[in-house]
Protein backbone atom coordinates (compact mmCIF):
# COMPACT_ATOMS: atom_id res chain seq x y z
CA UNK A 1 0.00 0.00 0.00
CA UNK A 2 0.95 3.60 -0.73
CA UNK A 3 2.56 5.17 1.79
CA UNK A 4 0.46 8.52 1.45
CA UNK A 5 -2.44 6.57 1.85
CA UNK A 6 -1.43 5.01 4.86
CA UNK A 7 -0.45 8.65 6.37
CA UNK A 8 -4.22 9.90 4.93
CA UNK A 9 -6.03 7.05 6.58
CA UNK A 10 -3.64 7.26 10.06
CA UNK A 11 -4.88 10.85 10.12
CA UNK A 12 -9.01 9.75 10.23
CA UNK A 13 -9.38 8.77 14.18
CA UNK A 14 -11.32 6.45 12.45
CA UNK A 15 -9.12 4.45 10.28
CA UNK A 16 -5.90 5.04 12.59
CA UNK A 17 -5.89 1.66 13.94
CA UNK A 18 -6.22 0.07 10.52
CA UNK A 19 -3.72 2.52 9.36
CA UNK A 20 -1.39 1.08 11.77
CA UNK A 21 -1.56 -2.37 10.99
CA UNK A 22 -1.38 -1.58 7.20
CA UNK A 23 2.09 -0.03 7.96
CA UNK A 24 3.37 -2.54 10.29
CA UNK A 25 2.61 -5.29 7.76
CA UNK A 26 4.52 -3.11 5.43
CA UNK A 27 7.45 -2.40 7.72
CA UNK A 28 7.89 -4.63 10.80
CA UNK A 29 10.14 -7.48 8.87
CA UNK A 30 12.44 -4.81 7.18
CA UNK A 31 13.11 -2.85 10.16
CA UNK A 32 13.35 -6.15 12.11
CA UNK A 33 16.03 -7.27 9.96
CA UNK A 34 18.12 -3.87 9.61
CA UNK A 35 18.13 -4.38 13.16
CA UNK A 36 19.28 -7.60 13.97
CA UNK A 37 22.02 -7.63 11.46
CA UNK A 38 23.20 -4.38 13.64
CA UNK A 39 22.74 -5.81 17.38
CA UNK A 40 22.62 -9.14 16.11
CA UNK A 41 21.11 -10.74 19.13
CA UNK A 42 17.44 -12.21 18.41
CA UNK A 43 16.00 -11.12 21.60
CA UNK A 44 17.37 -7.62 21.54
CA UNK A 45 16.55 -6.66 17.93
CA UNK A 46 12.57 -7.88 19.09
CA UNK A 47 12.79 -5.49 22.19
CA UNK A 48 14.58 -2.76 19.87
CA UNK A 49 11.61 -3.57 17.06
CA UNK A 50 8.84 -3.19 19.57
CA UNK A 51 10.07 -0.03 21.07
CA UNK A 52 10.58 1.41 17.61
CA UNK A 53 7.13 0.95 16.29
CA UNK A 54 6.08 2.09 19.65
CA UNK A 55 7.80 5.47 18.83
CA UNK A 56 6.20 5.42 15.48
CA UNK A 57 2.70 5.11 16.78
CA UNK A 58 3.07 8.11 19.65
CA UNK A 59 4.85 10.63 16.67
CA UNK A 60 3.33 9.70 13.33
CA UNK A 61 1.03 12.36 13.63
CA UNK A 62 3.79 14.29 13.94
CA UNK A 63 5.56 13.48 10.86
CA UNK A 64 6.30 15.78 8.57
CA UNK A 65 5.52 14.77 4.36
CA UNK A 66 8.48 15.90 3.41
CA UNK A 67 10.37 13.55 3.89
CA UNK A 68 9.73 9.86 2.93
CA UNK A 69 8.00 7.81 5.78
CA UNK A 70 10.26 4.58 5.24
CA UNK A 71 13.41 7.18 5.74
CA UNK A 72 11.69 8.36 8.94
CA UNK A 73 11.05 4.63 10.04
CA UNK A 74 14.48 3.50 9.03
CA UNK A 75 16.30 6.83 10.57
CA UNK A 76 14.26 6.07 13.93
CA UNK A 77 15.19 2.32 13.87
CA UNK A 78 18.90 3.35 13.42
CA UNK A 79 19.24 5.80 16.47
CA UNK A 80 17.58 3.73 18.56
CA UNK A 81 20.23 0.54 17.21
CA UNK A 82 23.02 2.64 17.94
CA UNK A 83 21.85 3.83 21.33
CA UNK A 84 21.23 0.61 22.02
CA UNK A 85 25.07 -0.82 21.70
CA UNK A 86 26.45 1.87 23.05
CA UNK A 87 24.69 1.31 26.01
CA UNK A 88 25.53 -2.45 25.73
CA UNK A 89 29.16 -1.37 25.70
CA UNK A 90 28.45 0.64 28.52
CA UNK A 91 26.81 -1.99 30.74
CA UNK A 92 30.23 -4.07 29.31
CA UNK A 93 32.85 -1.87 30.17
CA UNK A 94 33.90 -1.42 27.04
CA UNK A 95 34.97 1.82 26.41
CA UNK A 96 32.74 4.17 23.98
CA UNK A 97 35.89 5.41 22.17
CA UNK A 98 35.82 1.79 20.60
CA UNK A 99 34.11 2.81 17.24
CA UNK A 100 33.22 -0.54 16.94
CA UNK A 101 31.27 -3.56 18.40
CA UNK A 102 33.96 -6.53 17.98
CA UNK A 103 32.86 -7.47 21.24
CA UNK A 104 29.87 -9.26 20.26
CA UNK A 105 31.84 -11.66 17.86
CA UNK A 106 31.21 -14.21 20.55
CA UNK A 107 28.23 -14.01 20.88
CA UNK A 108 27.22 -14.93 17.50
CA UNK A 109 28.09 -18.45 17.95
CA UNK A 110 26.15 -18.70 21.20
CA UNK A 111 23.17 -17.54 19.94
CA UNK A 112 20.67 -20.38 18.78
CA UNK A 113 19.16 -17.95 15.84
CA UNK A 114 22.26 -18.10 13.58
CA UNK A 115 21.93 -20.95 11.16
CA UNK A 116 24.75 -19.55 8.70
CA UNK A 117 27.82 -21.51 7.27
CA UNK A 118 31.26 -20.71 7.84
CA UNK A 119 31.56 -17.90 4.92
CA UNK A 120 28.68 -15.96 6.16
CA UNK A 121 30.07 -16.40 10.17
CA UNK A 122 33.21 -14.80 8.70
CA UNK A 123 31.72 -12.27 6.85
CA UNK A 124 29.54 -11.20 10.05
CA UNK A 125 33.18 -10.98 12.36
CA UNK A 126 34.70 -9.38 9.10
CA UNK A 127 32.02 -6.68 9.55
CA UNK A 128 32.01 -6.36 13.26
CA UNK A 129 35.54 -5.09 12.75
CA UNK A 130 34.34 -1.76 11.46
CA UNK A 131 33.37 1.18 13.19
CA UNK A 132 29.79 0.78 13.99
CA UNK A 133 28.32 3.90 11.44
CA UNK A 134 30.37 2.48 8.63
CA UNK A 135 28.76 -1.47 9.46
CA UNK A 136 24.95 0.28 9.51
CA UNK A 137 25.94 1.99 5.57
CA UNK A 138 27.41 -1.49 4.72
CA UNK A 139 24.51 -3.50 5.96
CA UNK A 140 21.82 -0.86 4.20
CA UNK A 141 23.60 -1.03 0.96
CA UNK A 142 24.82 -4.90 1.16
CA UNK A 143 21.29 -6.46 2.15
CA UNK A 144 18.94 -3.96 2.34
CA UNK A 145 20.08 -2.87 -1.15
CA UNK A 146 19.10 0.88 -0.33
CA UNK A 147 19.94 3.41 -2.96
CA UNK A 148 22.63 6.01 -1.48
CA UNK A 149 20.98 8.83 -2.03
CA UNK A 150 17.95 6.61 0.57
CA UNK A 151 21.09 6.02 2.64
CA UNK A 152 22.06 9.70 3.03
CA UNK A 153 18.40 10.80 3.73
CA UNK A 154 18.47 8.22 6.65
CA UNK A 155 21.80 8.97 8.12
CA UNK A 156 22.05 12.79 6.97
CA UNK A 157 25.90 12.26 5.23
CA UNK A 158 26.75 12.92 2.06
CA UNK A 159 26.45 10.49 -1.04
CA UNK A 160 29.82 11.24 -1.69
CA UNK A 161 30.92 10.39 1.96
CA UNK A 162 28.33 7.16 1.94
CA UNK A 163 29.93 6.00 -1.08
CA UNK A 164 33.67 6.44 0.41
CA UNK A 165 32.59 4.33 3.38
CA UNK A 166 31.02 1.92 1.86
CA UNK A 167 34.14 1.15 -0.92
CA UNK A 168 36.50 0.87 2.22
CA UNK A 169 34.32 -1.68 4.30
CA UNK A 170 33.94 -3.51 0.99
CA UNK A 171 38.11 -3.82 0.78
CA UNK A 172 38.42 -4.18 4.51
CA UNK A 173 36.19 -6.93 4.66
CA UNK A 174 38.08 -8.67 1.44
CA UNK A 175 41.09 -8.38 3.29
CA UNK A 176 39.90 -9.38 6.39
CA UNK A 177 38.60 -12.85 4.63
CA UNK A 178 41.67 -13.39 2.65
CA UNK A 179 43.96 -13.24 5.84
CA UNK A 180 41.62 -15.33 7.56
CA UNK A 181 41.30 -18.12 4.91
CA UNK B 1 29.89 18.49 -27.28
CA UNK B 2 28.26 21.33 -25.06
CA UNK B 3 27.68 18.43 -22.03
CA UNK B 4 29.43 18.90 -18.99
CA UNK B 5 30.58 16.13 -16.04
CA UNK B 6 30.84 17.27 -12.01
CA UNK B 7 34.43 17.37 -10.87
CA UNK B 8 36.36 14.42 -10.06
CA UNK B 9 34.10 12.12 -11.64
CA UNK B 10 35.55 10.20 -13.61
CA UNK B 11 37.63 9.00 -10.81
CA UNK B 12 34.73 8.55 -8.84
CA UNK B 13 33.49 6.65 -11.59
CA UNK B 14 36.02 4.14 -11.45
CA UNK B 15 35.86 3.64 -7.38
CA UNK B 16 32.39 3.24 -7.67
CA UNK B 17 32.80 0.25 -10.35
CA UNK B 18 35.85 -1.22 -8.73
CA UNK B 19 33.77 -1.30 -5.31
CA UNK B 20 30.41 -2.81 -7.36
CA UNK B 21 32.57 -5.59 -8.75
CA UNK B 22 33.92 -6.18 -5.48
CA UNK B 23 30.68 -6.37 -4.26
CA UNK B 24 29.00 -8.96 -6.73
CA UNK B 25 32.38 -10.74 -5.75
CA UNK B 26 31.34 -11.10 -2.41
CA UNK B 27 27.52 -11.36 -2.84
CA UNK B 28 28.81 -14.64 -5.36
CA UNK B 29 29.70 -16.33 -2.26
CA UNK B 30 28.28 -14.79 0.50
CA UNK B 31 24.31 -13.17 -0.47
CA UNK B 32 22.26 -14.06 2.97
CA UNK B 33 23.57 -13.16 6.85
CA UNK B 34 22.84 -16.19 8.13
CA UNK B 35 20.45 -15.30 10.77
CA UNK B 36 17.25 -16.52 11.66
CA UNK B 37 14.28 -16.51 13.92
CA UNK B 38 11.57 -18.91 15.65
CA UNK B 39 8.80 -20.26 13.60
CA UNK B 40 5.66 -17.67 13.39
CA UNK B 41 7.99 -14.54 14.84
CA UNK B 42 6.74 -11.91 12.52
CA UNK B 43 3.11 -12.86 12.82
CA UNK B 44 3.48 -12.85 16.85
CA UNK B 45 5.28 -9.70 16.47
CA UNK B 46 3.07 -7.40 14.85
CA UNK B 47 0.21 -8.66 17.17
CA UNK B 48 2.66 -7.30 20.37
CA UNK B 49 3.05 -4.10 18.63
CA UNK B 50 -0.51 -4.07 18.13
CA UNK B 51 -1.76 -4.61 21.91
CA UNK B 52 1.09 -2.33 23.12
CA UNK B 53 -0.50 0.87 20.34
CA UNK B 54 -3.44 0.05 19.35
CA UNK B 55 -4.60 -2.07 21.82
CA UNK B 56 -3.69 0.54 24.63
CA UNK B 57 -5.26 3.55 22.31
CA UNK B 58 -9.10 1.53 22.78
CA UNK B 59 -8.77 0.79 26.40
CA UNK B 60 -8.08 4.81 26.73
CA UNK B 61 -11.97 5.41 24.56
CA UNK B 62 -13.52 2.35 26.46
CA UNK B 63 -13.26 4.16 30.00
CA UNK B 64 -16.93 5.61 30.65
CA UNK B 65 -16.83 9.71 30.80
CA UNK B 66 -19.95 9.47 33.26
CA UNK B 67 -18.90 7.86 35.86
CA UNK B 68 -15.32 9.95 35.84
CA UNK B 69 -17.70 13.04 36.35
CA UNK B 70 -19.93 12.21 39.33
CA UNK B 71 -16.68 10.70 40.85
CA UNK B 72 -15.26 14.30 40.62
CA UNK B 73 -18.31 16.17 42.37
CA UNK B 74 -18.33 13.13 44.92
CA UNK B 75 -14.96 14.00 46.21
CA UNK B 76 -15.51 18.20 45.50
CA UNK B 77 -18.81 17.33 48.52
CA UNK B 78 -16.48 15.57 50.63
CA UNK B 79 -13.67 17.92 50.15
CA UNK B 80 -16.54 20.62 51.05
CA UNK B 81 -18.04 18.76 53.82
CA UNK B 82 -14.52 17.92 55.49
CA UNK B 83 -13.42 21.62 55.14
CA UNK B 84 -16.23 22.95 56.53
CA UNK B 85 -16.26 20.72 59.88
CA UNK B 86 -12.34 21.30 60.31
CA UNK B 87 -13.42 25.16 60.05
CA UNK B 88 -16.17 25.95 62.80
CA UNK B 89 -15.41 23.04 65.20
CA UNK B 90 -12.91 24.32 67.73
CA UNK B 91 -10.20 22.18 68.64
CA UNK B 92 -9.76 21.76 72.92
CA UNK B 93 -6.29 21.63 73.83
CA UNK B 94 -5.36 22.06 77.68
CA UNK B 95 -3.69 25.47 76.62
CA UNK B 96 -6.95 26.12 75.21
CA UNK B 97 -8.74 25.36 78.19
CA UNK B 98 -6.61 27.27 80.51
CA UNK B 99 -6.94 30.14 78.35
CA UNK B 100 -10.77 29.91 78.51
CA UNK B 101 -10.59 30.03 81.99
CA UNK B 102 -8.53 33.02 82.28
CA UNK B 103 -10.70 34.57 80.01
CA UNK B 104 -13.50 33.52 81.66
CA UNK B 105 -11.33 35.04 84.94
CA UNK B 106 -10.94 38.55 83.27
CA UNK B 107 -14.94 39.12 83.31
CA UNK B 108 -15.48 38.22 86.83
CA UNK B 109 -15.79 41.86 89.04
CA UNK B 110 -12.92 42.40 90.80
CA UNK B 111 -14.82 43.03 93.71
CA UNK B 112 -16.17 39.24 93.49
CA UNK B 113 -12.48 37.83 93.59
CA UNK B 114 -11.84 39.60 96.77
CA UNK B 115 -14.96 38.65 98.64
CA UNK B 116 -14.57 34.90 97.15
CA UNK B 117 -10.72 35.19 98.73
CA UNK B 118 -11.57 36.57 101.74
CA UNK B 119 -14.46 34.28 102.41
CA UNK B 120 -12.63 30.76 101.09
CA UNK B 121 -8.75 31.73 101.70
CA UNK B 122 -6.19 29.89 103.72
CA UNK B 123 -4.90 31.33 106.63
CA UNK B 124 -1.47 32.70 105.54
CA UNK B 125 -3.44 34.19 101.89
CA UNK B 126 -5.41 37.08 103.70
CA UNK B 127 -2.25 38.72 105.09
CA UNK B 128 -0.49 38.67 101.55
CA UNK B 129 -4.11 39.92 100.02
CA UNK B 130 -4.51 42.73 102.76
CA UNK B 131 -0.41 43.99 101.77
CA UNK B 132 -1.78 44.26 98.15
CA UNK B 133 -4.90 46.07 98.65
CA UNK B 134 -4.70 49.26 98.22
CA UNK B 135 -4.78 51.58 100.92
CA UNK B 136 -9.13 52.33 101.16
CA UNK B 137 -10.02 50.40 97.92
CA UNK B 138 -13.58 50.42 98.48
CA UNK B 139 -13.96 53.15 100.72
CA UNK B 140 -15.10 51.03 103.68
CA UNK B 141 -15.03 52.92 106.57
CA UNK B 142 -17.67 55.09 105.55
CA UNK B 143 -20.08 53.14 104.08
CA UNK B 144 -20.59 50.16 106.36
CA UNK B 145 -22.30 49.83 109.36
CA UNK B 146 -20.98 48.88 112.36
CA UNK B 147 -23.13 45.73 112.32
CA UNK B 148 -21.57 44.73 108.65
CA UNK B 149 -18.40 44.93 110.07
CA UNK B 150 -18.83 42.68 112.89
CA UNK B 151 -20.81 40.50 110.49
CA UNK B 152 -17.75 40.26 108.52
CA UNK B 153 -15.25 40.02 111.09
CA UNK B 154 -17.42 36.99 112.51
CA UNK B 155 -17.32 35.19 109.14
CA UNK B 156 -12.85 35.85 108.20
CA UNK B 157 -11.82 34.66 111.45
Amino acid sequence: MDDALILEKFANEKTRDEAFGLLLEKYQQKIYWHVRRFVLDHEDANDLVQDIFLKVWKNLDKFRADAQLYTWIYRIASNESITFLNRKKHAANVSLDDENSSYLADSLTETSYFNGDQAQLKLQKALLTLPDKQRLVFNMKYFDDLKYDEISAILGTSVGGLKASYHLAVKKIEKFLSETD
Amino acid sequence: MGFTTPSNYQEELTNDILAKVSEDKLKAVISKDGFSVPEGYFADLQATIEEQTIGQHKVVKLRPTRTSWMSYVAAACVILAASTFALFTPTITNESAIAYEEVNIDVVPTEEIISYLTFYSETGDLNELVEQLPEDPLNLTDSFSSEEIQLYLENSI
